[in-house]
């Protein structure tokens, strides 16, 4: 997270989003500071469901990581670029890495306990109230390209929409 | 002969990380791999000999029909037995010679230790493509040594000059051993030589793997890349550069000679290419002062010899090449630590500055003169027996003989000289040069050496020994002259001729400014390293042109051009082999219609707007309505697909445009008419494609499947099950095909920003490319 900076009293505050106060006040949407603040938490909570219905419903993981991806690219737009790098839970490279890392890893999980690459099952129980669960093991798979989507829009908008590029990169090792 | 390959990588780990500790003394731990496989290797050798070749194979890839064979037969043992024995005593050598060295050792101590095992691997391999691959580790372990770390630009450059020669020929090399086994139907060493192909597939195939086997033993013209090699430090010299890489090539040449040396060209460009390289070599060596550089020309002309004697095809040359190759082998490398001792006690190889080393180290000077006996071809050494035979291989009759034995005699006579000229420059008094040398070598210093230099003398005492084992491989062909290695023959021939070149020799060596004399007055001869260095020069030109040429930096342009080629090539493709489906019907439903007219719509609007947000806008409006397409025809999951990816990119496309002119400015009017062209091209490609791919009338086989058993692998949604279970595979490759292009696309992106923005001097995330790179996004940020 980016240590907030010493912030001029006659800046509007906004406690909306994190990091907007950093950008140029006559850039700034109010409107679109509260939509988002509003809104982003519900993206991710679709983009959960997306993530879960997948093997069921229209959806699966390359949907739920553009919809994460939307939602932080939302919070770019009405935030500012440190807004982004706030928002973001982590930077592009890592979250790129770790879901190729998940996926590679459940395919090679599948040779070792199934001796086939990329071998799932479907992990099933009555859970009461719940109803019937089908929990496929597919679903890290799914995780892991929703990940990779996720790192893949960061890294585009973080790059292509930086206002001033160097000085954003040299803070790369937030 | 698993265990002793990997054994070899072992000592090789294990030498170089106790070289921290132990400093070069970890060289003894890395001699033992090598050390265990000569004792390994002595054992087999009354087998191997007896006709019983040790094999062994494991599995790779059988499925690919992939596998490693090894096979131990006479060939293989005479070379396995130099590179494992040699390669003992280098490597204990080189713990006195490295004793004073702190930089780069770990790193050369280990490859040394691994090239040996490379070659080994390299002897042993019973398949093309093995023997290929430990070909090629061989030469990076050269490369290595050589560049010493990069130390300089002169090691660079010497060893980019080994390294391209020999890969540069590798690949020829790979293509022969390819055309080869495809002309066998195996790519075993052992079946090509069982059913020797013939024909035009042949005759290229052994081109091709003579460039490659030529290349890798400093055969005109590919030579010049072992003298600079001497800049390495000498134990990698004596082993890599005399005793064992440079013997890759003759290794090979004697081991396809009895498969191919009936095909044409091979027998004529063997014996040319090699008398004309030991004619080279030997007139190139009388010219050097620098030691070592006088024993690799001395090298080059010997490796010359031995390509004439395993290349010709017959018994007695065959019985000759392997005789001469253990001599070669003994003697070159003796030599090799001899000066090595020299440069490192006394600090020259010059010899004008050297002086008085005959009394001050006399042991040093038996040792070198047993070697220089060999080499010169003298009883009762090793060399002398070789030397013998191999006249003896040209008196018989055979065509083009009485060149080729003209030629090798003059060789001799030249090699004769040289060796005087090597004795003569280490060893004799100089009047008015300080005696550089302080004091005497250390025993474990010389010991090495003396064990090679003595090696030289005793197998030349027991000729019946050596005619077993070099015999064993020249069983390969018919024995018409039942001729065997001997000390003595009776007066004959050879001898006379054997006393000739020692005669001539030593007249050339004692008449040497004259001979001097005679080179100064030849007219400069264009040589090899000039025409080397012009071709790379040549080449880097004209990739440069090239690059100019295709790369004019222009993202439209590149973009026409793409556009093109896929409507054009596979288009017309398309429209010619399939043809335009019939039974087209224009909607299903209303619906359709009506968004499809919307589509029409937007489009006309992305083409006629100028406003660049406007038609972005109109673009995005697009994807929408195609996205509402896939939904009226049941795709839910490609619908939400579409929607999100034109989200996206509507609002990378704004993050983008916010840098560019709001207005699209008007190109000029024939440029307009290209690309409406392309534009028209691609749309009637895209629409051709999408009506051919959808006018299959065969239901798809999978589909049936997929929708059957979809359920019980995960859901009934068969789409997510598809990407997710049935392809994961293919979803697993995309995903990593995504990866990479996002972090390409981040880092172009970052460096080209970085250089308008203000100069930094810390570079913290690694992110900075190369002057290259950033001259391409240069380029690149312009358009």
């Amino acid at each position: 997270m980016t240590a907030r900076p010493q912030r001029p009293e006659a800046v509007p505050r906004s406690r909306l989003l994190p990091a907007a106060e950093r950008q140029d006040p006559d850039d700034r949407s109010l409107l679109l500071e509260a939509l988002t603040r509003l809104a982003h938490p519900s993206i991710l909570v679709v983009a959960v469901y997306l993530l879960v219905v997948g093997l069921h419903h229209p959806g699966g993981g390359f949907a739920a990581g553009l919809v994460a991806g939307l939602g932080l690219v939302l919070r770019r737009l009405a935030g500012g670029p440190h807004e982004l790098r706030a928002a973001s839970p982590a930077p592009p490279g890592v979250l790129l890495g770790a879901g190729l890392t998940l996926v590679a890893g459940y395919a090679a999980t599948g040779v070792v306990v199934a001796g086939e690459l990329l071998a799932g099952a479907v992990w099933a129980f009555d859970a009461g109230v719940l109803g019937h669960v089908e929990i496929p093991s597919s679903v890290l798979f799914e995780t892991g390209t929703a990940l990779i989507i996720v790192g893949l829009t960061l890294d585009v908008v973080r790059t292509l929409g930086a206002d001033e590029p160097a000085a954003e990169d040299a803070e790369e090792d937030v | 002969m698993y265990l002793l390959l990997l054994g070899h990588l072992v000592a090789a780990v294990l030498a170089a990380a106790l070289v921290p500790r132990w400093g070069s003394r970890a060289l003894a731990v890395g001699a033992l791999a090598p050390a265990a496989s000569f004792g390994w290797l002595l054992v087999a050798v009354p087998d191997v000999l007896a006709g019983t070749p040790r094999e062994a194979g494991v599995a790779w890839a059988p499925a690919l029909g992939l596998e490693l064979p090894l096979r131990l037969d006479a060939l293989a043992l005479v070379l396995a037995l130099v590179v494992t024995g040699v390669g003992t005593l280098v490597l204990l050598y080189g713990i006195h010679y490295f004793a004073d060295r702190e930089q780069g050792l770990a790193r050369t101590v280990g490859v040394l230790v691994f090239f040996a095992g490379a070659m080994l691997l390299l002897v042993l391999a019973d398949d093309v493509l093995a023997l290929y691959v430990a070909w090629e580790l061989t030469t990076v372990c050269s490369f290595l040594l050589i560049g010493d770390g990069g130390r300089d630009g002169e090691h660079r450059s010497a060893a980019l000059r080994a390294l391209l020669v020999t890969t540069g020929a590798g690949f020829a090399l790979l293509l022969g051993l390819l055309l080869l086994g495809d002309a066998v139907g195996s790519y075993r060493l052992s079946a090509i030589l069982a059913d020797p192909p013939t024909g035009t597939q042949a005759g290229v195939a052994a081109v091709l793997v003579l460039v490659g086997a030529l290349a890798k033993s400093a055969q005109v013209p590919f030579h010049p890349w072992l003298p600079a090699a001497m800049i390495a430090p000498t134990p990698v010299s004596a082993y890599l550069h005399a005793a064992a890489m440079v013997k890759a090539g003759i290794y090979l040449i004697a081991r396809l000679a009895p498969a191919l040396a009936e095909v044409l060209p091979w027998r004529p460009l063997v014996l040319a290419v090699g008398v004309a390289t030991m004619l080279l070599g030997g007139w190139r060596a009388l010219a050097q002062t620098d030691l070592k550089r006088l024993l690799a020309y001395g090298t080059i002309a010997q490796l010359g010899f031995l390509v004439v004697l395993l290349g010709a095809g017959t018994r007695t040359a065959a019985l000759a090449g392997g005789t001469m190759l253990l001599a070669h082998a003994l003697f070159k490398s003796t030599l090799f630590l001899v000066v090595g001792i020299i440069d490192h006690e006394a600090g020259t190889r010059d010899l004008r500055e050297l002086s008085g080393l005959l009394r001050r180290a006399p042991g040093l000077a038996v040792v070198a003169g047993l070697a220089c006996l060999s080499m010169a071809g003298l009883p009762p050494t090793i060399g002398y027996l070789g030397k013998e035979t191999a006249f003896e291989a040209f008196l018989e009759p055979g065509p083009g003989h009485g060149w080729v034995l003209a030629g090798i005699v003059a060789g001799s006579v030249l090699t004769a000289a040289y060796t005087l000229r090597f004795l003569w420059g280490a060893f004799a008094d100089r009047p008015g040069v300080g005696q550089p040398l302080e004091h005497r070598p250390a025993p474990g210093f010389l010991a090495p050496a003396a064990v090679l230099g003595l090696g030289c003398l005793v197998a030349g005492l027991v000729p019946a020994a050596i005619d077993a084992l070099a015999g064993g491989y020249a069983e390969a062909y018919p024995d018409e002259h039942g001729f065997h290695l001997a000390l003595w023959h009776g007066v004959g021939p050879p001898l006379l001729l054997s006393l000739l070149t020692l005669v001539l020799g030593a007249a050339l060596h004692v008449w040497r400014d004259l001979v001097d004399a005679a080179r100064a007055a030849l007219p400069p001869t264009p040589t090899a390293l000039g025409a080397q260095d012009r071709l790379a020069h040549g080449v880097l030109t004209g990739a440069g042109a090239l690059t100019r040429w295709t790369q004019v930096g222009s993202l439209p342009g590149y973009l026409m051009a793409v556009l093109l080629t896929v409507s054009l090539a596979p288009g017309g493709v398309l429209l010619a082999g399939v043809g335009v489906p019939d039974g087209l019907r224009a909607w299903d439903t209303p619906a359709q219609a009506l968004v499809g007219a919307a589509v029409l719509l937007a489009v006309a609007g992305v083409v006629l707007i100028h406003r660049r947000i406007t038609a972005v806008l109109m673009l995005s409006a697009v994807g929408y309505l195609v996205g509402l397409l896939f939904l009226i025809h049941g795709a839910p999951d490609l619908a939400l697909t579409q929607v999100l990816v034109e989200t996206l990119t509507l609002l990378v496309f704004v993050l983008v445009i916010r840098r560019m002119p709001a207005e699209v400015r008007r190109p000029p009017q024939p440029l307009r008419i290209a690309r409406l062209v392309a534009a028209s091209l691609i749309g009637a490609f895209a629409t051709l494609a999408t009506l051919v791919a959808g006018a299959r009338h065969v239901p798809s086989r999978s589909a049936a499947g997929y929708l059957e058993t979809a359920p019980e692998e995960g859901g009934p949604n068969v789409v997510a099950v598809i990407i997710s279970e049935f392809r994961a595979l293919d979803t697993l490759g995309e995903l990593t095909v995504l990866t990479v292009a996002a972090t390409g696309v981040a880092s172009l992106v970052l460096v080209n920003s970085r250089l308008r923005g203000t100069p930094r001097g810390d570079a913290r995330d690694g992110r900075t490319g190369g002057a290259d790179d950033r001259e391409a996004v240069r380029e690149a940020g312009r358009t």
